[in-house]
């Protein structure tokens, strides 16, 4: 991911105590042959230590692109303006996108400070080396003096503590060996293995089943109580969100376009398009004979925006003369709750 | 169910998959009665068998044993499975199915009017103007702009795709529809819609729904009757409302705990379970669901529980059994 250049001499950068992540006015251009796409456009968020927060949206809406960013695994089309603040486990803050992408600095943070787990448990592993081999290898990239045993015993203690039943015999397995919830558990004991303090889930469970779903959901909350993990949690399934997270942050076309505790989010969605989302939702406690309520139009591609509210056209509720034409600013609507739509300023 | 005419009667269905070394059982014993204009639900996890039982309805592939009976008006009933493929073909056009991927099932070297107007081409005798009329109905019908059906499939989203695919499967106005996780691939919006729209043109054609799927709450709301199953045997069958506020196997019941619910205040009694589905290869002795069960006792590592039927409710479960037989004797 090519960076920010107008780079001067590195600066000093602060943070609230507390927090460990804060991205101030994240914009990310993805050029393509014939044009630009406007993937992510101005994303403010923070996160304290500990907390989980879940970024949801539907597809195309910039949230994988927001947590690639932070993991800086972005590819070379891809460009990368705004800051993204992280405090190192030494207490120092840097700005993650000033930092060399395949530099020194940002290999000690990616992977021993910073993990990720990814949708796809079957695609993440190489097929080639043993679960073991896999494992070991963060150890031994990440810690200095660590030998092949001592991290062949931590991989071993992880697969362990992730409930993977039989460690001594499945440490020397080769992923087809395994079955998808087992590797998304290897996968889950992979990332624990340098202890990070900040983990990015993206669709951790939607390609597994709903009984091995519940399981690793399970999983990742007990680990997080032990380990004191911060979790950036991307899904598209608001169900998960509601079980998992502390905050909640909605994306559309770009755009955090409400954030708020989860249960000011489903309990008072102020949005046009988080409340549309929510109601959308076939739910087990609905009547059958209601239909589904439906969010006209579909996703705009997100190339050459004007100034506008991105869900204007889809939205029953936009005020003509201002959500069309103009940036939609973010507001409070209560502490904690923030609101990116022009209804907010009507309200007062 | 608005009247109670049997469509479609599926008996004792097996399917077996031989492989080199190895045969996988992937459905045993399967019975069900469809009634016309109805929806039922198929609900399970990977490999649990409910794809293989949606091609074989259609017959997408051979069943190996039991019996797939269609009632036609013109024809009595017709077995599915013991009809030569010749023969096969003038039933086709009464038994369609929408596929789960809209990127994978579109030809994309076909324009979306070919894709849609090719069931017509091998299965009537329409004229060209006459295709071109049926076409334009139904992708009105479905909300697809006719300006655009000379274009390619890459040129649609996801959901646009879908309705292509779901126009595909209705030109022939077919009396049955197996959909197969049709809007699985799709986002939570564009979901509705087309969950939405298989419901109005279920209205207004009549049409019968095999709705395979393996999202809990879309086939609740979808299904006038919903069938569980796990590892090739169906395990629990009962209405939709019934199942899901009174289910009776311990599978259900952990199936039903464990889908999240969309409210961070749902008190949920969450029953995980324990392990993975088996491999279907080498399936457990007696009841499949044994080393997973909670409830398992000696019995269910022998036998496999026959199904059991309460008003209208069926269960395979040596406990539910039980529990029945001392409600009874309350």
């Amino acid at each position: 991911m090519k960076r920010n250049k107008n780079l001067s001499a590195p600066r000093e950068y602060t943070m609230e105590p507390g927090r460990i992540l804060e991205v101030r006015d994240l914009r990310v251009d993805i050029k393509m042959d014939d044009h630009t796409l406007n993937a992510v456009r101005g994303v403010n968020f923070s996160m304290g230590k500990g907390e989980t927060l879940g970024l949801v949206g539907e597809s195309g809406c910039g949230k994988s692109v927001t947590s690639k960013a932070v993991m800086g695994i972005n590819p070379d089309n891809c460009t990368a303006f705004g800051e993204i603040l992280y405090r190192t486990k030494s207490g120092k803050v840097v700005n993650l996108l000033e930092l060399e992408h395949d530099g020194a600095e940002y290999r000690a943070i990616r992977g021993a400070e910073i993990a990720m787990i990814f949708q796809e448990p079957m695609t993440s592993f190489s097929p080639l080396y043993t679960i073991g081999n896999q494992l070991s290898e963060i150890v031994l990239l990440h810690e200095p003096g660590a030998t092949k045993s001592s991290a062949r015993a931590r991989a071993l203690e992880m697969l362990q503590k992730v409930g993977i039943a039989n460690p001594e015999k499945r440490i020397d397995q080769y992923p087809h060996e395994f079955s998808g919830g087992m590797l998304q558990r290897a996968l889950i004991a992979m990332m624990l293995c340098c202890d990070p303090d900040f983990l990015i889930a993206d669709e951790p469970t939607t390609a597994l089943d709903v009984t091995i779903q519940a399981q690793i959901l399970e999983l990742m909350k007990s680990l997080q109580k032990e380990f004191g993990t911060s979790i950036l949690f991307i899904t598209h399934d608001l169900g998960t969100v509601a079980s998992m997270c502390d905050n909640v942050a909605v994306m559309y076309l770009g755009q955090i376009v409400e954030y708020g505790s989860v249960r000011q989010i489903f309990h008072d969605p102020r949005h046009p398009y988080t409340k549309g989302l929510l109601r959308s939702l076939p739910k087990m406690d609905q009547d059958r004979g209601e239909k589904l309520y439906v969010i006209d139009g579909v996703v705009p591609l997100p190339v050459n925006l004007p100034p506008s509210c991105g869900f204007h056209d889809r939205c029953l509720n936009r005020i003509d003369g201002m959500c069309e034409c103009r940036d939609i600013e973010t507001y409070t609507a209560e502490p904690g709750h923030l609101v990116r739509c022009a209804l907010m300023e009507k309200e007062g | 169910m608005a009247e109670n005419k049997v469509i479609l009667e599926i008996k004792n269905l097996c399917k077996v998959y031989e492989g080199k070394d190895v045969s996988v059982k992937a459905l045993t014993d399967v019975s069900l009665t469809v009634y016309q204009g109805e929806t039922v639900g198929i609900v399970g996890e990977s490999g649990c068998g409910k794809t293989t039982l949606g091609r074989c309805v259609v017959r997408g592939i051979d069943a190996t044993g039991g019996e797939v009976l269609f009632h036609t008006e013109e024809d009595g009933v017709i077995d599915f499975l013991h009809t030569t493929r010749e023969q096969m073909k003038k039933y086709r056009r009464d038994i369609q199915m929408i596929f789960q991927d809209p990127y994978a099932s579109l030809d994309p070297r076909m324009t979306v009017f070919d894709i849609i107007s090719e069931p017509l081409r091998y299965n009537t005798k329409l004229g060209k103007r006459e295709i071109e009329q049926a076409v334009d109905r139904i992708a009105e019908q479905v909300g697809l702009n006719k300006a655009f059906l000379r274009r390619y499939p890459h040129a649609f989203s996801g959901g646009q795709r879908q309705r292509i695919g779901i126009a595909r499967s209705l030109i022939l106005q077919p009396k049955v529809v197996v959909c197969d996780e049709a809007v699985s691939a799709l986002d939570v919006s564009i979901q509705a819609q087309i969950i939405n729209l298989l419901e109005d043109l279920q209205k207004e054609y009549h049409l019968t729904y095999l709705f395979i799927s393996h999202a809990l709450s879309v086939v609740r709301h979808i299904s006038d009757r919903v069938m569980v199953m796990y590892l090739g045997r169906m395990v629990e069958f009962a209405e939709t409302e019934e199942l899901y506020s009174n289910p009776l196997h311990p599978y259900t019941k952990a199936l039903l705990s464990a889908a999240p619910q969309p409210d961070p205040d749902a008190v949920i009694d969450r029953i995980v379970l324990e392990g993975e589905v088996p491999n279907p290869a080498s399936p457990p002795s007696g009841c499949h669901f044994h080393p997973r069960c909670a409830y398992r006792t000696e019995r269910c590592a022998r036998e496999f529980p026959p199904m059991t039927e309460r008003d209208g409710h069926f269960v395979a479960c040596w406990n539910c059994m039980d529990c029945k037989l001392q409600e009874k004797q309350i």
